[in-house]
């Protein structure tokens, strides 16, 4: 559905994005992450046509936005980090103006209640945007991005100065539209991207860092594995025993939990339990317990950006 | 190519491409902008060459047509076949600064220029950056003001009372209607004129200079032919002849000359126009010529008491205004019968035979004749006689035609009176010449052009003042009246 | 395209611009109708309408600044850029929208007219003329005040620019006066809006005036167009 091949662009100062790639296919809810200035936004606004790259190609459902930018720009509803409002016109002008800007082609009061019911601004559609919430805003926000029923949504951090009942009904929101839409989500909050999307793009300095489905990310997290043990024996020599294994990139003491009996916490770059099993076994401590731990998308992503693991490129299918 | 293999290649050179389609996008954007630009600045080029030299890319769209020209003009234009050359003797930016019908008068010679098919050229000159221009018109006095209409060597001299009419308001003085066109018309018809009439001018004993006369003639197609009434025949080509203020008796054999050449072998149709010197002369020959004709030469000089006629109060001899006497001759046609002529040092005449002569220019009742002998201590009263001629005619002649000779009292009325703007003396003269010498007064009458109608001047004040008042204090404040009220009702949304 | 005119246009009478540009012409006109026109008693509008030359100078760019200038800053410019409406559309709604406000003020003439025809008999072809000038007049000075308005995000920066700009251009017969070299005098001259402008104002219409302007207009429209693409590339 979406296919990004070879953005790059670059400012007078600084190259914002280097040769950046990534696809998505259609139904499917890609998270966008990266620190700021990597240039998500940067990205963003090339798809949906706001800038144009210096070289690359983007494609929406097969069309180029470079060839035919109407056709393609009707497919996207875009929802930018600074929504787009018009301060001085009431929400319901608004959604109408947008509706006729986008060319929509369906019965427009109907069309703006469904999306304003969908969204929950149906109480505020008569006032005027300036006088609204920053909660609102957003929603208002949402709600033009919505309109046409693209099947296309890219939504900048959509959750951003939500309370949290509103986070958490935009986050199932953008779940259900998810089921209809293909879906590029961008944020900061990275429980939200795992709670969210099914793929995950991690961009750094203007090129992609890493790029997987979530569950790849999260559970065999490429370069991070955790074990927590807990072992019967001498400190010094079980961390030197472990450091020695194979595979094992970290260890930490977490100290006595019992006497004679100290944790420790292995983060190895594969599965590391069977050898460490046997290294233990060799010697007479004893493991009383070793367990793996659910590695966070967020180490994933610190260990990423910091640079320490290596760079992994999932096998993603050309659709 | 494949897709695998380009996009190789487009990572192989990923630098090399970004440059390439950046400045290619720019390149092509200057590109776009100068070619735009080059292609405004040819339609404008074009348009305004177009607009400058054929008429019909421009519109009048005044309902009277203020700045077009008549269909009259518009011939006169077209048949031109001369190279005539109208110069304004100001830039056109200083000239059209003066007044909107400055500005018509300079389109009005645009037109004329844009009919003619190249024959009509507009100039500006400016006299101060100029001032050879002075030095080629030495007989005339030239101002900025002026526009001068020439033709190889005949050029009509345009002053701002020719074009224009003026009217008072208070102490000053605008312009309320405009004559250009038909200023305009007139000169080029008597510039791009073959015809040349030529009036003899005797010049014995003559010593006022004449050149004033000679000028305006010659600006109306008239040659002045001197010549010595004494020593030559009169020229046979010659219809009319001056006898330009001798300051002496002609001989019997000169009068004799004149009354044969009036006679014309009984064919008569000839014009004989006697400007009297302004001091006594012993003239017995002249006199009894003037006698022949009804007129008998009065002693002295003409007087007017009468403030209102006089245009220096105190002065009664000089600058009085003179009264045309009757309604004919020469004025069936005339326009200005409201203007008088200006008529200075003037001898009289009475008139001795009631039916061939007629009084043509008269002063006032109350004005008399001082005699050339009188002392200082005279008493004026007692020679108050009341409506002094100092311009008469005497005819003579039968079925064939008719003669005329006509005495003029003033030198100064024939000469330097001719350029006083408030005075016609230089219209009524060449009415008459052109009677004489059945010439058609070529000029060009169109109706006067008003583009400031003061219309509304009979509608009283009040209305006037409430009207303004309506539009520039209450409307505007409505209307931000209705802003506030939209501002509030906003508030609350 | 229509909606962006609807909206751009519906806006300028829900800020205070709108009413303030309307208020200020009715009432500057209303003043030269009663200096030129009913002191003296004349039907004649020539002097109103040369007079308000110089009010439109002032006022248009009030009503150009914030064009392109507010979309920026509020970052609307998005939703028009990534709607599938290109950039020559936005331009041109824009300066039609403009274009509307200004012809709603010149209304405030015809009104005048009509005022002056229960006096009198005004030269109605004049008056006509006249305001279609100045539309015209009004049309480029938009183009010129857009043009500025797209290169800045202060709204304010565009105003006084626009204003600046339009000063200098109507001081172009001034400073032409006082170049000794006839060529370029000339030239000057025939860029000059005053004088070409004023021959609308007396009732004359010529094709090398009219097009002037309009191609005026459309060359500051298209530089307009530029600007705007060249962000997008830059």
């Amino acid at each position: 559905m979406i296919k990004v091949k070879n953005l790059s662009k670059s400012y007078v100062k600084n190259k914002a994005l280097d040769d950046v790639s990534f696809s998505l296919s259609e139904g499917e809810i890609l998270g966008f992450l990266g620190p700021n200035g990597a240039g998500k936004s940067t990205t963003m606004n090339i798809i949906t046509g706001y800038i144009s790259s210096d070289s690359g190609t983007v494609e929406i459902d097969g069309i180029d936005i470079l060839e035919d930018p109407s056709a393609a720009k009707k497919k996207i509803g875009y929802l930018p980090e600074q929504p787009p409002l018009y301060n001085d016109m009431t929400v319901q002008k608004y959604l109408e103006f947008m509706f006729k800007l986008k060319k929509v082609k369906l019965p427009m009061k109907e069309h703006i209640d469904k999306i304003c019911e969908t969204v929950k601004i149906s109480s505020v559609q008569e006032r005027i945007i300036k006088n609204l919430s920053k909660g609102y805003r957003q929603r208002v926000g949402l709600a033009q991005a919505l309109l046409g029923d693209p099947p296309v949504l890219i939504l900048d951090e959509p959750t951003v100065g939500l309370d949290p009942e509103q986070i958490i009904e935009i986050r199932k929101l953008i779940r259900d539209l998810g089921k209809k839409h293909t879906v590029i989500l961008s944020s900061h909050v990275l429980s939200e991207v795992q709670a969210v999307c099914d793929k995950i793009v991690i961009i750094n300095n203007g090129k992609i860092s890493a790029e997987g489905m979530t569950s790849d990310m999260t559970h065999t997290g490429s370069s991070t594995q955790r074990l927590e043990l807990i072992v019967e024996g001498r400190r010094q020599n079980i961390i030197s025993i472990l450091t020695k294994v194979d595979g094992v990139t970290d260890v930490t003491d977490q100290g006595e939990c019992e006497k004679g009996c100290y944790e420790f916490a292995v983060d190895s770059s594969r599965d590391v339990r069977r050898l460490i099993f046997r290294a233990i076994a060799k010697t007479d401590y004893s493991i009383l317990s070793m367990k793996p731990v659910e590695v966070s998308l967020e180490d994933t992503y610190l260990s990423i950006i910091s640079g320490k693991a290596e760079e992994v490129k999932n096998n993603v299918s050309d659709i | 190519m494949s897709e695998q293999e380009k996009n190789i290649n487009e990572e192989k050179n990923p630098s090399a491409s970004n440059m390439t389609r950046r400045n290619k996008r720019r390149i092509i954007s200057i590109a776009s902008i100068c070619l735009v630009l080059a292609a405004v600045i040819l339609v404008n080029v074009i348009a305004s060459v177009l607009t400058d030299r054929y008429a019909v890319f421009t519109t009048d769209i005044t309902s009277d047509n203020s700045f077009g020209l008549s269909e009259e003009s518009v011939k006169i234009a077209q048949g031109v076949k001369k190279d005539v050359t109208i110069t304004f003797l100001t830039d056109k930016v200083n000239y059209e600064a003066y007044d909107t019908y400055c500005k018509q008068a300079t389109n009005i010679a645009d037109q004329l220029k844009k009919y003619s098919d190249g024959k009509i050229s507009v100039e500006y000159k400016d006299l101060l950056k100029n001032p050879n221009i002075e030095n080629e018109y030495k007989s005339e006095t030239l101002s900025v003001t002026d526009v001068l209409v020439t033709c190889g060597e005949k050029y009509n001299l345009l002053k701002v009372e020719d074009m224009f009419n003026f009217e008072l308001y208070g102490d000053y003085q605008y312009i309320s209607s405009s004559k250009a066109e038909s200023a305009f018309d007139t000169a080029i018809v008597k510039v791009t004129s073959d015809t040349e009439t030529k009036i003899g001018i005797i010049t014995d004993n003559t010593e006022d200079s004449y050149s004033t006369l000679e000028s305006t003639l010659a600006a109306n197609n008239y040659t002045l032919v001197p010549f010595s009434i004494e020593n030559e025949q009169i020229p046979d080509d010659v219809a009319t002849v001056i006898c330009y203020a001798p300051t002496k008796d002609y001989s019997k054999d000169a009068t004799d000359k004149l009354r044969k050449f009036l006679k014309n072998d009984d064919k008569y149709d000839r014009g004989l126009i006697f400007i009297a010197y302004r001091f006594e002369i012993e003239c017995p020959n002249i006199t009894d010529l003037l006698y022949d004709y009804g007129m008998k030469l009065e002693d002295g000089l003409a007087f007017e008491t009468q403030t209102t006629s006089m245009m220096t109060t105190g002065d009664a001899y000089r600058n009085i205004a003179a009264n045309f006497s009757s309604t004919k001759p020469y004025m069936s046609n005339y326009t200005d019968k409201d203007f008088p002529v200006l008529v200075s040092m003037s001898r009289a005449v009475t008139l001795v035979n009631e039916s061939t002569t007629e009084p043509l220019l008269m002063f006032s009742s109350e004005s008399g004749i001082c005699p050339y002998s009188a002392t200082d201590d005279w008493v004026w009263q007692d020679y108050i006689t009341g409506n002094v001629i100092v311009m008469a005619q005497g005819a003579a002649g039968g079925d064939n035609g008719i003669s005329r000779l006509i005495f003029s009292g003033s030198t100064e009325m024939w000469n330097s009176l001719l350029t006083q703007a408030e005075f016609t003396n230089k219209k009524y003269i060449l009415n008459i010449l052109n009677d004489i010498n059945h010439r058609e007064d070529t000029g060009v009458y169109l109706s006067e052009k008003v583009i400031t109608k003061y219309d509304l001047s009979s509608v009283d004040s009040q209305t006037k003042v409430v009207t303004s008042v309506i539009i520039y204090a209450v409307l505007p404040v409505l209307i931000l009246g209705v802003g506030v009220c939209v501002f509030i009702v906003r508030r609350r949304k | 395209m229509s909606a962006i005119f609807k909206r751009e246009f519906i806006s300028y009478f829900t800020s205070p611009v709108g009413y303030a540009v309307l208020a200020a012409f009715t009432f500057f006109s209303g003043i030269f109708m009663w200096v030129y026109c009913m002191y003296p008693g004349t039907s004649n509008m020539s002097g109103v309408f040369q007079s308000m030359f110089f009010i439109v100078l002032f006022v248009i760019p009030l009503i150009t600044m914030r064009l392109f200038a507010e979309d920026k800053k509020q970052k609307t410019d998005q939703a028009l850029l990534t709607a599938p409406v290109g950039i020559p559309s936005i331009v041109t709604a824009k300066y039609l929208s403009a274009l509307a406000m200004t012809g709603l003020c010149l209304s405030a003439f015809i009104i005048e007219g009509i005022t002056l025809s229960f006096m009198s008999h005004p030269d109605w072809s004049v008056i006509i003329g006249n305001v279609f000038g100045m539309a015209l007049l009004g049309s480029s000075f938009i183009a010129i005040g857009l043009f500025i308005s797209s290169l800045t995000e202060s709204v304010i920066v565009a105003g006084i620019v626009s204003f600046a700009v339009n000063v200098l251009i109507s001081l172009l017969d001034t400073v032409a006066s006082t170049i000794p070299a006839d060529f370029i005098k000339d030239m000057f001259s025939s860029l000059s809006f005053q004088s070409r402008y004023s021959h609308f104002a007396l009732g004359l219409f010529s094709l090398s005036d009219v097009l002037y302007f309009v191609t005026l207009t459309f060359f500051f429209l298209f530089l307009t167009d530029r600007v705007i693409e060249r962000r997008r590339w830059a």
